[in-house]
C-alpha cells in the first residue's frame, strides 16, 4: 500500500492532533484486519496465538496516512462531537477490495485479502492462457 | 553469580542466576519498569534496550550476557530534566498514545539515528520494523524520528 488518505467525519474536532492520532491508528488496524490478520480456529482452539503466526502491521506494512477531517456539528453530541476512536478501521478492507475488483473484475468475498488469496484470485482469472504467458515472461526475464 | 555491568551510566553489581532473563532482571530486581515485556518471545520489540549502543531484545537475553556491557534503558536517556531529542520529538509529534511500545521504539530510533546518516522515511520504517505499535499507525512516529534526526544533525528547529 503506497499511500492512504482518510477523510473522516467525527463531528466537531476539539483536539486536532488527537483526532489524527485516532484516525491513523484505526486505519493501521483496519489494514491489518483487511490484509493480514486472521484468527485460525480449530474446535475452539486458536492455532496462531502469537505474533509469529498472527501478523499485525509493522511500520513497513502501513504507508504514511494522511488524515483530513470533515467537521460537521452533531447537535446531540457533547460539544458537537460524535466519536473517533474506531471508525477509521472500517474503510481499509473495502478500499482494497474495490481495488482488487477493479484490477481483476472480481474480489474474493473473504478477509483478510492476504497475498495467498489475492494470488489465487489472479491465477483463477488468468486460467491456462495466463499461466502460459506468465511462463514466457519468466523465461525472458531469466535470459536477460 | 555476580554480574558487573554499567547501567544507565552507573557501575552496577547484581547477584543473580546466569540465566535470569534480562527483562526480569531490569524490571523486577532493579526496578526499571520502563523496560516493557510485550510478548516475551522476541516478536514485538517492546523490551528493546541498548547494549553497548546497539538495540537488543532484553526478553531474549540472559543475565550473563550483559557482564561487562554498557546497558541503557529508557530511564537512562534523559539527562536529569532534559529529554533526549528523540523523546522531545515523540511528544511534539503525537507519536505516543498508550505508550507501551514507546520505550522500545525510542531506543530503536536512537540506535538508528546514531548509526545511519539521514535517515529517510523509508529507512526509518525499516529500522523500526521490529517494534510493533497498535495505537499510532506509525506515521507520527516516523515524523518524530525524522525531526529528531534533523535536530541531532544540527538542522535548525524541529
Amino acid at each position: 500500500m503506497k499511500e492512504y488518505l482518510a477523510v473522516t467525519d467525527g463531528g466537531r474536532r476539539i483536539n486536532p492532533q488527537g483526532f489524527d492520532q485516532q484516525v491513523q491508528g484505526a486505519v493501521a488496524q483496519g489494514i491489518g484486519y483487511g490484509l493480514m490478520e486472521e484468527v485460525l480456529l480449530e474446535k475452539g482452539r486458536i492455532l496462531n496465538p502469537s505474533f509469529t503466526d498472527y501478523l499485525i502491521p509493522t511500520s513497513l506494512d502501513v504507508p504514511d496516512i494522511r488524515s483530513l477531517a470533515v467537521e460537521t456539528v452533531e447537535s446531540t453530541g457533547p460539544f458537537g462531537m460524535k466519536g473517533i476512536g474506531e471508525v477509521g478501521t472500517n474503510a481499509p478492507l473495502p478500499a482494497v477490495a474495490g481495488a482488487v475488483e477493479d484490477a481483476l473484475g472480481s474480489c474474493p468475498g473473504v478477509a483478510p485479502l492476504d497475498p495467498g488469496r489475492v494470488l489465487r484470485a489472479v491465477e483463477n482469472r488468468e486460467g491456462a492462457a495466463g499461466t502460459a504467458a506468465a511462463a514466457r515472461r519468466s523465461r525472458t526475464h531469466k535470459e536477460e | 553469580m555476580e554480574i558487573r555491568f554499567v547501567l544507565n551510566g552507573r557501575n552496577t553489581l547484581v547477584e543473580t542466576s546466569p540465566d535470569r532473563k534480562v527483562t526480569d532482571l531490569l524490571r523486577e530486581d532493579l526496578g526499571l519498569t520502563g523496560v516493557k515485556e510485550g510478548c516475551g518471545a522476541g516478536e514485538c520489540g517492546a523490551c528493546t534496550i541498548l547494549v553497548d549502543g546497539e538495540s537488543r531484545l532484553s526478553c531474549l537475553m540472559l543475565a550473563a550476557q550483559i557482564e561487562g556491557r554498557h546497558v541503557t534503558t529508557i530511564e537512562g536517556l534523559a539527562q536529569g530534566e532534559d529529554l533526549h531529542p528523540v523523546q522531545e520529538a515523540f511528544v511534539e509529534h503525537g507519536a505516543v498514545q498508550c505508550g507501551f511500545c514507546t520505550p522500545g521504539m525510542v531506543l530503536s530510533a536512537v540506535h538508528l539515528i546514531e548509526n545511519l546518516s539521514g535517515p529517510t522515511r523509508e529507512e526509518i520504517r525499516e529500522g523500526l520494523s521490529g517494534n510493533l505499535c497498535r495505537c499510532t499507525g506509525y506515521t507520527m512516529i516516523v515524523d518524530a524520528v525524522e525531526a529528531a534526526a534533523a535536530k541531532m544533525r544540527g538542522e535548525g528547529s524541529s
